[in-house]
């Protein structure tokens, strides 16, 4: 089998989940290797901060402000993140439950794609959910408020925030470690809902804030002249629709053209990625419409699309 | 000394009935707007209800992540179980057959959960990943458990007390009559162990053992497609578009 002289082994990796850090410390810059390759996972040892200069791109006012966030980190941003944590806990269970019923038993700790090429023990899920639990602790229990330091918990601060920012853009929402938690606990509702916060107080990230509030302008402006745009309005253009068929029963169009979401390419160039594109292609058909963004496809064109789909 | 324990007993099961209640008056309080149950999951109500029972009697997901931590956390929680209905014998009278049944078992299962303890007390220290995720009070956790069942070991294998004036004062306190306790450190230690185990249990990370019925990800049933799922305030969004 495969040792550590194979060819797979020694390919460096180019910091995959590392973007750029912010241009004023360039010198500084993540540097993450993957591990050699290997028959049998193992669990690598710590190395603290090792995706620390990871840092993604702040959003800018304007985007943040398409979407109705505030455009930068708002005054007193630390209670109103606390308020923000409190209305999130009283709309989602799985929030409620998960902050209190971590043991920090441990299994989690290897089950993380993240750590397991890092290394960085902030992206252990338990560690990861406990960058929220602290503070959760802190303002919404009673040994959080009274004993801070002995239960772990922490008040929100700016380290804090940016540790946030940092480690919960690095969980791609999986959901591996909640197949192997004992309860269960999904860090992908602990990721989202950190987000969620981190949005609510105008501490958005720069590629999801921009590419929705693009889409959240577009929808609200009349679509621009395209070339072509008179004949096959509203149509995708010959040759790069695709179409495909549901077990032979519901022909449906997939989102191909550009879309108010935007597709992540894997969408359309990998398997089984393409699966969810094919699923969105099932929704848009099922409600009627060929895209993700119905203004630009007033209803008589859509029939239009559908009709020609299925008459070829 | 009566006086002052049968006052905590009485105040430490105020607390802990009263806040594990309030506890799960949140949990059900609080919507669940999205299915999102850790598949492969059952499609049946009663799958749900086989899923929940392997993973609180067996500890299934934990089997499948880390056979060291099952192995000593069964052990102990298994040891725990047997123990409590042991102490069962405490406060009936006359005591059930079942628990007169397994009141041998239920003295090793002692030594067992002792062992479990201190197995994931040792893991606590001697492996990095779980020393770092470790606070102080996870520490405190194990040594309050493991101080628990060292105190109750050593009452019945080494010092004993007078378990018959035991039975008495809890007997005693069911119906408000406080009856002397034999006046013994090792049972001092033993109920004020307990006493604070009872009281933290609300506020700690001991409210896995309710929270595991509510998480969404393990109680829900795998049927989006067949039933619509929403939440009444996802609803109230719904309704103003």
């Amino acid at each position: 089998m495969a040792d550590e002289t194979t060819p797979v082994a020694v390919a460096p990796a180019p910091t995959p989940a590392a973007p750029k850090p912010a241009a004023a410390k360039p010198a500084e810059k993540a540097k993450v290797v993957a591990p050699p390759y290997r028959d049998y996972p193992t669990i690598p040892a710590l190395k603290i901060d090792s995706m620390v200069e990871s840092n993604p791109y702040v959003a800018a006012a304007a985007h943040n402000e398409a979407l109705g966030f505030p455009g930068t980190l708002v005054d007193g941003w630390e209670q109103k993140a606390v308020a923000k944590m409190g209305e999130l806990l009283g709309k989602y269970r799985s929030l409620r439950v998960y902050m209190d019923a971590c043991v920090h038993c441990g299994a989690c700790t290897d089950k993380c794609h993240y750590f397991i090429g890092t290394g960085d023990p902030k992206n252990m899920p338990v560690a990861r959910q406990d960058l929220m639990r602290s503070v959760y602790r802190r303002y919404y229990t009673l040994p959080g408020k009274l004993f801070p330091k002995l239960v772990g918990a922490s008040d929100m601060t700016q380290d804090v925030l940016d540790d946030w920012f940092r480690y919960y853009n690095q969980c791609s929402e999986c959901r591996r470690c909640s197949v192997f938690c004992p309860y269960g606990i999904d860090t992908a509702e602990v990721t989202m809902a950190a987000k969620e916060i981190m949005d609510s107080v105008g501490h958005g990230h720069k590629y999801v804030e921009r590419d929705h509030g693009q889409g959240a302008q577009d929808r609200q402006q009349p679509r621009p002249a395209r070339p072509g745009a008179g004949k096959h309005a509203g149509r995708p253009r010959r040759g790069r629709a695709r179409r495909h068929r549901c077990g032979g029963q519901v022909p449906a169009r997939c989102p191909w053209r550009r879309s108010a979401a935007g597709h992540p390419s894997a969408d359309f160039f990998a398997e089984p990625h393409v699966d969810s594109l094919i699923g969105y292609g099932k929704v848009f058909h099922a409600a009627g419409i060929s895209g993700p963004c119905p203004r630009r496809h007033p209803k008589p064109e859509i029939s239009a699309c559908s009709s020609a789909t299925t008459s070829r | 000394m009566n006086l002052l324990f049968a006052i905590l007993f009485y105040a430490a099961t105020v607390i802990l009935v009263g806040g594990i209640a309030y506890r799960i008056y949140e949990y059900l309080g609080t919507p669940a707007p999205l299915k999102i149950p850790t598949t492969p999951a059952p499609t049946t109500t009663g799958g749900v209800a086989f899923r929940m029972f392997r993973e609180v009697v067996f500890f299934e997901s934990l089997f499948k992540s880390n056979l060291w931590i099952w192995a000593l956390g069964w052990l102990f929680h298994v040891g725990l179980a047997l123990v409590l209905l042991r102490h069962l014998r405490y406060f009936t009278e006359p005591v059930n057959s079942i628990i007169a049944f397994i009141q041998p078992f239920g003295m090793y299962a002692g030594f067992a959960m002792a062992a479990g303890l201190a197995g994931l007390w040792a893991r606590r220290f001697l492996v990095e990943r779980i020393r770092y995720i470790s606070t102080p009070s996870d520490h405190l956790m194990l040594a309050l458990l493991l101080g628990i069942a060292v105190t109750g070991l050593l009452m019945k294998f080494v010092m004993h007390t007078d378990i018959v004036a035991v039975k008495t004062f809890f007997l005693g306190l069911m119906v408000f009559e406080i009856n002397p306790l034999p006046a013994h450190p090792g049972l001092y230690l033993h109920l004020g162990m307990v006493v604070l185990l009872m009281i933290v249990f609300p506020v700690s990370k001991l409210l896995h053992a309710p929270g595991v019925f509510f998480s969404p990800t393990r109680n829900q049933v795998d049927n989006p497609r067949e039933s619509r799922h929403i939440a009444p305030w996802a609803a109230q969004l719904d309704s103003k578009n």
